[in-house]
């Protein structure tokens, strides 16, 4: 809502609307639409911002204090930390999970048995709730994994890899990245079959492999949805939360301990006004992502 | 399960609408031999999503004795229903379905209406044609087939 508002403002739409009048009725309907919005998400922003300048501790007196909480941000090793473990994790998540759903996708639009099951299948971990799976793979990790390493005589699988402070992000990622491929791979499959035959057919004709027809035709003509699958992911591994609460609960120590979790747990601890502060910067931090990836994604238009 | 089937319907619409002459060829691409390689790796990775699915569900069916004996693929024997009649009777569960589908049914219908009523207004007034994620796909679209309604809308 937010970027499509900024957007329009710019250039020839604004001509186009000082010259055309807009009819009363449809800011009528915009109405219920902003209002809740103005009360859901940009009120509760602007007040959470006012108070990352304050000493509140969620409840009673608070006094302003300016940027302390910022300053202090910049020299918490703790959110360094976790900032760094977050987009580690998200860069990590992003590309497992759209290789993955790629080929998957290519292999569930080609020629195959059981097209209809398989699709099926791989949409499933769409639909369970992220706290659920997390639980699951909590006792395949710490029970069946160490098993199976303890049998195959691999020495870094026979202890938990959630026990193991420098492992416990792959066992994050992997879990992400079991719920987070459906969707990745239900915009592939659109964008592999909008692709149209004829073009493999010439490319068949020419002489061009499968792996080349893969590389040079249909990698280039779904590069959009690549750019989608890539701003959407990331965007949503940055805000992890449940997973890696039903995984390590930020554990070993505060290894696995991403940035919504820290501003989370501060509300508990007291620190309100402090992860109010973390909660704003993170937010200046996804919203200039956003707009690199947007303009990114504007110039690589041009381009094609 | 839709979301599967509509590109599916979409790209089917399109081979009808090609001339006759080439569907000949199309159909007979589509009678090509069935990849054999791709479909076993498919089902490979299929039982990835398969397996910890079949664990939570033989796992609501242990015994609370077998739980705990650290085995995720072994089979519940018993067979015990006791998991769930303590979940249902601990969590109030048909409280708790109630109330989840209510707020879902809020949700929803409220989402469906207001989302109606703004979108139409903005289709119709504040369209614009530089967002960057929209026009990547329109493009894309309008330069490799027929203009979509989206794509003529912007242009």
């Amino acid at each position: 809502m937010t970027t499509t508002t900024t957007i329009v403002t710019g250039g020839k739409a604004a001509a186009r609307r000082s010259t055309r009048r807009v009819e009363p009725i449809y800011y009528l309907f915009l109405l219920p639409t902003l209002a809740l919005f103005t009360l859901a998400i940009t009120l509760p922003g602007i007040v959470g911002i006012f108070f990352s300048f304050t000493d509140s501790i969620g409840i009673g007196q608070w006094n302003f204090v300016g940027l302390t909480n910022y300053i202090a941000l910049f020299s918490d090793p703790a959110i360094l930390q976790a900032y760094l473990f977050t987009f580690g994790f998200s860069v990590a998540t992003v590309i497992v999970v759209n290789i993955a759903a790629f080929l998957l996708a290519v292999g569930l639009t080609a020629q195959i048995r059981f097209k209809k099951a398989l699709r099926t299948v791989f949409v499933i971990p769409m639909v369970i709730s992220g706290i659920i799976i997390a639980y699951v793979f909590n006792f395949l990790f710490s029970n069946s994994l160490p098993q199976a390493g303890t049998a195959l005589g691999i020495p870094w699988l026979e202890t938990s890899l959630l026990a193991n402070p420098d492992l416990a992000w792959l066992a994050i990622v992997i879990v992400t990245a079991w719920q987070a491929i459906p969707g990745t791979l239900l915009i592939y499959i659109a964008g592999l079959l909008s692709v149209p035959g004829d073009v493999y057919e010439a490319a068949g004709l020419d002489g061009a492999s499968k792996t080349q027809q893969l590389l040079r035709i249909t990698l280039p003509l779904v590069a959009g949805y690549v750019v989608i699958n890539v701003i959407l992911g990331f965007k949503g591994f940055l805000n992890a939360y449940d997973i890696i609460v039903g995984l390590t609960n930020g554990g070993p120590g505060t290894s696995t301990r991403s940035v919504a979790m820290s501003i989370i747990l501060g509300f508990n601890g007291g620190d309100y006004a402090y992860q109010m502060a973390n909660a704003a910067l993170f937010f200046v931090v996804a919203v200039a992502i956003s707009l690199l990836q947007l303009s990114l994604t504007r110039g690589r238009n041009t381009l094609s | 399960m839709t979301a599967v089937n509509q590109p599916a319907l979409a790209f089917e619409q399109a081979e009808l609408s090609v001339p006759s002459r080439r569907r000949a060829g199309i159909r007979r691409v589509g009678t090509e031999r069935i990849n054999w390689s791709a479909t076993t790796v498919l089902i490979l990775c299929a039982v990835t999503v398969l397996l910890p699915l079949y664990v939570s569900i033989t796992m609501a069916l242990k015994t609370g004795a077998q739980v705990v004996d650290g085995n995720a693929f072994s089979f519940p024997t018993p067979i015990s229903f006791d998991g769930f009649v303590q979940a249902w009777t601990l969590t109030k569960f048909p409280v708790g379905l109630a109330i989840s589908f209510l707020v879902t049914a809020g949700t929803v219908a409220a989402t469906i209406v207001l989302a109606a009523f703004a979108s139409y207004a903005i289709a119709r007034n504040w369209t614009a044609n530089s967002s960057g994620i929209r026009s990547s796909i329109c493009s894309r679209r309008c330069s490799s087939r027929s203009p979509s309604s989206l794509c003529r809308r912007s242009s």
